[in-house]
């Protein structure tokens, strides 16, 4: 799934030139680069709604840790168990995400990449 | 949780339709445990939302099995909620308006069928979400446009059919569909317009047959479940251009929305135009904390500090104008010609041509993002937002004096006024979007009664919704009483004659079976 890494919202967020610039963009996860069933991808396919640059999770966990630390994909705190708390109970303004969305099998992918930390990663391609 | 189940079936009634269900689509397409209960709740809910709870979520991922489903729902009297991808966020999500009902959620339903590059349009399951096609023209370089709305993270069919928009001159979604594949609720598969000749070549090209048109019958309807749609798509402009639009004075919007009524009706501008107050790109990026601690409406100083951090005016809204360059240039000089001399200034337009990145256009190009979705924010707390959107004639007088209204009421209630008038062709949605934290109980009851009372204000006014959340679907219904309510005898009557069991979303839009009519609000 493709993202626009920093963009979007420009025309419709009047303002946004401000606030975008404060989040730098990590390399971006590439959709196209992994495999349909690997963390990342599920990653970027899933969860990338909000929580790549500038999306409303990134945004929001911005308010409260650095700007890289606020995209998912560079946390070096995640376990896998917390990752799929959240992912099914939702947390504060998440909703929670059913299981038709991500599936059980998808979610423990997702939270098992997540929980490695970006060192714990073979580097993107 | 207690279980849920829906009104006239006993537990074992209940089970016996999963059963059957499970037997036909498999155990991994069912899903009944209380997380999957709680997962289905409206996350934005104006209290704990289980009045809305559903029984069960089946995901059928053929148009087989949701025929297969509503046989077995016929046979068994179990409701059923059609959703494509479930994110009619402000509006109840996924959730049923009738609590015990059967979600049948098609996410898994989402095949690209066919893109036509030559005559633009895409035919899509209802699974089918903005982003995947988006993904889908991008990467094969098919240089066609969307339209998407200010939530991209639902589905194409799904905002479709609910008359959600966009904003590019395709923006109108319901009016860009062109024929229907719709399994109806005694479990037939019928296709409307062109589709309903076999082999017909140009389905997708006309948007009738012969006799009636009944696409617009299974929009915001509870008639059938649709399960594959032919969606027209923007052949990509040459060039582009777009401007924003800063209006210091509240009063500015009598004028200014006058003026692009006019730009509107006479088509140089051909997209629904979002004209919002200030509080639109703050709420997106910082809270109502960040500004202000007090108690009632935000004061007029700390209004003018939002203003100027987001560069915007009391007003704003944004352009576009699409097609050839050189219609566009003619375009641009009419637009500053109506406009700039009210304004007092020059307009600073951005343009726009093929071959350039699109991402940096975000909904104005059909790029879709979800950021608008950190409104719910602002209030703190678990957030979530609902609007009242009553249609009005784009006039500036009436707009001023709805403006003037509702503010009065949202500052009565302690709510932050977050409002915008959406400008269609002929028209204004008046979107007055109330910010809440779900966990402040006094600040729901105060949501509830502002509500309420918009509903009887615009009744009064002469004017009603254009869409509305689960909550308020019958008395929102009833204020279309012409005649003593006849629209709403003649939609029973259909419900009745093409769904004699009331399977199909009881109460959507005030429209109740004749066995579950009873479960209407007074």
């Amino acid at each position: 799934m493709n993202r626009p890494a920093l963009a979007g919202a420009a025309l419709l967020l009047a303002a946004a030139a401000t606030p975008v610039a404060i989040i730098a963009a990590p390399a971006k996860p590439s959709a196209a680069a992994a495999a349909p069933a690997d963390g990342q991808a599920l990653f970027v396919n899933k969860c990338g709604y909000c929580h790549l640059p500038m999306g409303p999770g990134t945004v929001t966990l911005q308010r409260r840790m650095s700007p890289e630390q606020a995209l998912l994909a560079n946390r070096t705190d995640l376990t896998a168990d917390y990752v799929k708390m959240v992912a099914r109970h939702g947390l504060n303004s998440m909703p929670p995400i059913n299981r038709i969305e991500v599936s059980d099998s998808e979610l423990d992918t997702i939270a098992r990449w997540l929980a490695k930390g970006p060192k714990g990663r073979p580097a993107a391609k | 949780m207690e279980r849920v189940l829906p009104p006239g079936l006993s537990a074992q009634q209940f089970d016996a339709a999963k059963t059957a269900l499970r037997r036909t689509l498999g155990d991994a397409k069912v899903f009944d445990t209380d997380l999957d209960r709680d997962t289905f709740i409206d996350a934005y809910a104006l209290g704990d939302g289980h009045e809305h709870a559903m029984s069960m979520a089946l995901a059928p991922t053929t148009v087989e099995e949701v025929q297969a489903v509503v046989r077995i729902a016929n046979e068994h009297k179990l409701p059923l909620w059609p959703v494509s991808r479930g994110k009619n966020l402000g509006y109840g999500m996924a959730a049923p308006r009738l609590a015990g009902t059967a979600i049948v959620d098609l996410t898994r339903m989402n095949r690209i069928l066919d893109v036509d590059t030559r005559y633009a349009y895409a035919q899509l399951e209802p699974g089918v979400g903005f982003y995947q096609l988006h993904d889908h023209l991008r990467s094969n370089r098919i240089p066609l446009w969307m339209s998407v709305p200010a939530n991209g993270w639902g589905a194409v069919i799904g905002n479709a059919l609910e008359r959600g928009i966009g904003y590019t001159p395709y923006g109108d979604h319901t009016t860009k569909i062109c024929g229907l594949e719709v399994v109806t609720p005694t479990g037939e598969i019928v296709r409307t317009g062109m589709g309903a000749m076999e082999g017909n070549k140009a389905w997708a090209h006309y948007q009738h047959g012969i006799g009636p048109s009944w696409d617009q019958m299974f929009a915001q309807s509870n008639f059938g479940i649709v399960t594959k749609a032919n969606m027209w798509l923007m052949p990509e402009p040459e060039m582009m251009a777009m401007v924003q639009v800063n209006l210091p004075k509240v009063e500015d919007i009598a004028w200014a929305i006058d003026a692009l009524a006019e730009l509107r009706l006479r088509g140089v501008i051909e997209h629904n135009i979002i004209f919002g107050n200030y509080l639109h790109d703050a709420s997106a990026f910082t809270t109502r904390a960040d500004w202000y601690q007090g108690e009632g409406p935000i004061p007029d100083d700390v209004a003018e500090k939002i203003q100027k951090k987001f560069n915007v005016g009391w007003w704003t809204f944004h352009l576009s104008l699409f097609g050839y360059g050189r219609i566009v240039e003619e375009n641009m000089k009419i637009v500053n010609a109506a406009l700039e001399p009210r304004l007092g200034y020059k307009l600073d337009w951005k343009p726009w041509r093929r071959g350039e990145p699109t991402d940096p256009l975000g909904p104005s190009g059909g790029v879709p993002i979800v950021l608008p979705l950190n409104v719910v924010n602002w209030m703190g707390g678990r957030g979530g937002h609902i609007g009242f959107s009553p249609v009005m004639p784009p006039s500036g007088d009436l707009a001023l004096a709805a403006f003037k209204k509702r503010r009065a009421r949202f500052e009565a209630a302690g709510l932050d006024y977050y409002s915008s008038f959406t400008m269609g062709h002929r028209h204004i949605c008046n979107v007055n979007m109330i910010l809440y934290n779900r966990d402040d109980e006094a600040m729901i009851k105060r949501v509830k009664t502002l509500f309420t009372q918009m509903i009887a204000d615009a009744k009064q006014e002469g004017y009603g919704e254009y869409r509305t959340h689960i909550d308020y679907m019958d008395p929102v219904a009833d204020t279309y009483d012409f005649n003593g309510g006849m629209m709403m005898r003649m939609n029973e009557r259909v419900k009745d004659a093409i769904d004699p069991n009331g399977i199909i979303a009881p109460g959507k839009n005030g429209i109740w079976p004749a066995r579950l009519r009873q479960e209407k609000k007074a």
